[in-house]
């Protein structure tokens, strides 16, 4: 059986309030709060993180398809990078599918046809969509990503149809140089929205031989409950089948990793037998039925997105929301870096990779050519570090120049063996201790030498072990 | 054991922001000063040393032995740069005492320089770490920060010591208050010290050094040689030099408890095994030690065997290290009231305590030092130097 073996999701740690972001335009205040991604985080680092503290490497993976409107890069493949950070092998295909809200939903559907001749492979959506400050969408968009693992054993969730339509764009869009995505007349896109999505769904019906009431759940990926409304109707659906997602409410309209952040919180409730089904619009539409099988009982055991929602950080003054997504700089950092030094050390840097000496067990990070402790130059073996640990020391850094400050460097030892000293993220400096647990998250440094520059920084393991 | 090492020539120009002066003149005007403290021309001088840390940061200068030449119009003789950190100045001193010590020269030059403030404080050694260092491992990191995490693992072990640190901090402003070649002449409360903004926590803006221009030389010959120019003249009894791990990784050893540096009890040994120092506390008169942060003087008190560890706060509140008492540090201010224009430092602290062996040093002289010490340490306190000083007669 081919379909769906598992989702992983990542929400940011970080929130801003609906009601601070009126209140900065002098609007009425509103409910609700909405994802933001740190200063240092973008749709590279938070795939990666979909995954990071899961396994180290993902060397089963036969391909990588990444999905997003907003790649740090118009030439060189996000995919790539994040397959090489997972420890995939360098037969692992990558691909990207960008540029439409229904990235997502094409790179399943890709994926799934390459399972014809593959066994595993991985589709991450991620968004992190920019928007000019003041603009409606800012109340709307949230950032995440989310991966969702297609394969032949243990599926979850079988395909039962996919269906495709291709339109114009005529709801937002956003050109290369602009630094905000625009969007159009709500009614008249709602009404080429609406046409399309009817569509798609009544074709799910008719290739599957299904009757609306055969469908447990319907999800309309979008930030308009209204639309979904009158789409489910004209469908034939009735209002319990319509499933209302909280997530519009908590973290906002995830572009791309949407759709599949409310399948994973769907799949939470569903039960063996249940059919789902997903509607997606962006240039055009696409819409899928799965059928849940008895394996998503593992599935919700181990899912980690009701934790994620209730792990954050609320941030109720506007102006901190702008600085904590990178938005406002106190001060920019382009250091020297290049290309050179970045494949010399991407084992240690991007994999977080260390070396253990054949001789005396010592374990280095970053790698050197003999032992620091016994002085053999014989048998160093690359090994996965444990991306977990206890702080030994800290600074609060106000000297140090880059987005915020102060910047917090703490020294952490790492459970299994090995010593690093790196950057804190996702912290208050009441959690940063002597003694205390940390995790290590993949994020972006600068931007030296015209590329986004990746390590790992430590940010603490909170209640929960987010 | 070759003939014992002689200083005859001391200058120094006040640590200061020289906005008017270049690099070139700042090495000039000390160079001449020591040179004639030493009666002598230039011509006499066979072989020079140039320290200076972080050539190309601030211009193009101090990056060869060029830089010394060119400055003083001193050519056809063997001149060499060196850097190492914060002990640069200590290192070019080393080099030119196993010069002497062979009997390759005679009478030799060194010159320890620094020209950090042609650019705003936070765009010179700050920017040389956040801009130039390693992409990955040098992002985040800064001199307060390194031992901002030293001091919270002390604070740690040994309980807080932000009011000792303080301590530190109001001692040597009180000493540097004496000292007309000091970068900060003020004296400081310990209320000002505590309550000053927060470089790198624990670490607040009055426990760090400034960030200053300025240059400091010495003239060294055989002491036969002294004798015969009838010069005064103070001797090197002792100096070592150890490193002990490297710059981006020292902080990944771990070994390391960040409590104290391994690197200043070596160098410590070596130099004291050379000069017969076998109770520092007791034998040595008067020192001057790496101040950076305030933390590290107390740090250095423990690695230097002036107490034992955790107990550098004791010797504050006894007032051991304060001008008056048994062991007076760093009686110039140092590095918190000179300032630290890094490859000079370790020549200054070399002239500050000659001028006490040789009862030059005024307001703030030592009666009766016979003995002094000189420690700089470098890096994150991988690499640092002592030197053993001694009054003869």
């Amino acid at each position: 059986m081919i379909g769906i073996t598992n989702i992983y999701p990542y929400l940011p740690y970080y929130r801003i309030s609906l009601e601070s972001i009126n209140r900065a335009w002098n609007r009425p205040a509103g409910k609700g709060t909405r994802s933001i991604s740190n200063y240092d985080e973008d749709v590279i680092t938070m795939s990666v993180n979909t995954l990071s503290s899961k396994k180290k490497s993902w060397d089963d993976l036969d391909f990588l398809i990444h999905a997003t409107t907003s790649s740090p890069f118009v030439e060189e493949s996000s995919a790539a990078i994040i397959s090489y950070v997972l420890g995939t092998g360098a037969d692992c295909l990558n691909l990207n599918v960008n540029q439409s809200l229904t990235s997502g939903t094409k790179a399943l559907h890709l994926g799934l046809q390459l399972l014809k001749e593959k066994k595993k492979g991985m589709i991450i959506a991620a968004d992190r969509r920019d928007i000019q400050s003041g603009e409606d969408l800012e109340k709307v968009l949230g950032d995440g990503a989310c991966a969702i693992e297609i394969g032949v054993d243990h599926v979850m969730a079988k395909v039962e149809a996919f269906s495709s339509r291709t339109d114009f764009g005529y709801d937002t869009w956003q050109l290369k140089n602009e630094a905000s995505v625009k969007k159009s007349d709500d009614k008249f896109a709602n009404e080429v929205k609406i046409e399309n999505l009817v569509a798609v769904g009544k074709d799910l019906l008719e290739t599957s031989n299904l009757q609306a009431s055969d469908i447990k759940w319907v999800i309309v990926a979008d930030s308009q409950t209204k639309l979904a409304n009158t789409i489910n109707s004209k469908l034939g659906f009735t209002a319990e089948q319509h499933f209302i997602s909280s997530l519009n409410n908590e973290i906002g309209y995830l572009g791309v990793s949407s759709g599949f952040l409310y399948l994973n919180e769907l799949f939470l409730k569903a039960n063996s037998g249940d059919r789902i089904m997903l509607l997606q619009s962006g240039s055009g539409a696409d819409g899928y039925i799965f059928q849940v099988t008895s394996n998503i009982e593992d599935f919700k055991k181990e899912n980690g997105l009701l934790l994620q929602l209730s792990s954050k950080t609320v941030i109720e003054n506007y102006n901190e929301g702008l600085v904590r997504r990178g938005l406002q700089k106190i001060s920019e950092l382009k250091p020297y870096a290049t290309k050179t030094y970045m494949r010399r050390e991407r084992e240690n840097n991007l994999r977080f990779r260390g070396q253990k000496c054949g001789e005396c067990e010592f374990i280095h990070f970053p790698k050197r050519p003999n032992c620091h402790l016994c002085g053999s130059r014989e048998k160093m073996e690359w090994i996965w570090l444990e991306r977990t640990g206890t702080i030994v020391t800290f600074t609060h850094d106000h000297v140090f120049p880059g987005d915020i400050e102060p910047k917090t460097m703490a020294v952490v030892d790492l459970d299994g063996g090995c010593r690093i000293f790196t950057q804190m993220t996702n912290h208050s400096h009441n959690q940063v201790k002597i003694g205390n647990r940390v995790r290590l998250s993949f994020r972006k440094l600068h931007e030296g030498g015209d590329f986004p520059n990746y390590f790992w920084k430590a940010l603490p393991i909170i209640q929960g072990g987010v | 054991m070759s003939e014992r090492v002689a200083i005859i020539g001391l200058g120094a120009t006040r640590f200061t922001e020289h906005f008017d002066k270049s690099y070139g003149e700042l090495v000039e005007d000390a160079a001449f000063k020591a040179l004639k403290m030493a009666n002598l021309e230039l011509n006499d001088i066979e072989a020079a040393w140039l320290g200076t840390c972080y050539a190309y940061e601030y211009g193009t200068e101090g990056n060869a032995g060029t830089s010394l030449a060119e400055a003083l119009g001193i050519y056809g003789i063997p001149i060499s740069r060196v850097a190492n950190y914060c002990i640069t100045g200590l290192d070019a001193i080393r080099n030119a005492v196993y010069s002497v010590q062979a009997g390759a020269f005679k009478r030799v030059l060194v010159v320890g320089a620094e020209k950090m403030r042609d650019v705003p404080p936070r765009d010179s050694l700050v920017a040389t770490h956040a801009e130039n260092g390693h992409p990955i491992y040098a992002k985040g990191r800064t001199a307060p920060g390194m031992f901002g995490i030293m001091a919270n693992r002390y604070f740690e072990t040994y309980g807080n010591s932000k009011n000792e640190m303080a301590m530190v901090s109001v001692k040597n402003h009180y000493h540097g208050s004496l000292n007309p070649r000091a970068h900060f002449r003020g004296k400081v409360s310990l209320e000002q010290v505590i309550n000053a903004p927060m470089v790198a926590d624990p670490i607040g803006l009055l426990d760090c050094t400034p960030t200053s221009d300025g240059a400091a030389a010495v003239v060294i010959t055989t002491e036969s040689e002294a004798k015969a120019l009838g010069a005064e003249y103070v001797v090197i009894s002792g100096i070592g030099v150890a490193v002990t791990s490297g710059y981006f990784t020292a902080q990944f050893d771990p070994n390391w408890d960040f409590l104290s540096f391994q690197s200043t009890k070596l160098a410590a040994q070596a130099a004291y095994k050379q000069a017969g120092i076998t109770d520092p506390l007791r034998q040595i008169d008067v020192a001057e030690v790496h101040d950076c942060f305030t933390i590290t003087e107390m740090i250095n008190y423990e690695d230097l065997g002036f107490c034992g560890p955790g107990k550098g706060g004791t010797l504050l509140h006894e007032g051991v290290t304060t001008l008056g008492g048994c062991l007076p540090v760093n009686v110039s201010g140092g590095l918190q009231s000179c300032g630290h224009p890094i490859g000079a430092s370790g020549v200054r602290m070399v002239v500050d305590i000659a001028e006490q062996l040789l009862e030059k040093s005024g307001p703030r002289q030592v009666n009766n030092s016979r003995i002094g010490l000189t420690h700089a340490l470098g890096g994150p306190g991988s690499v640092a130097g002592v030197s053993i000083l001694e009054r003869v007669n």
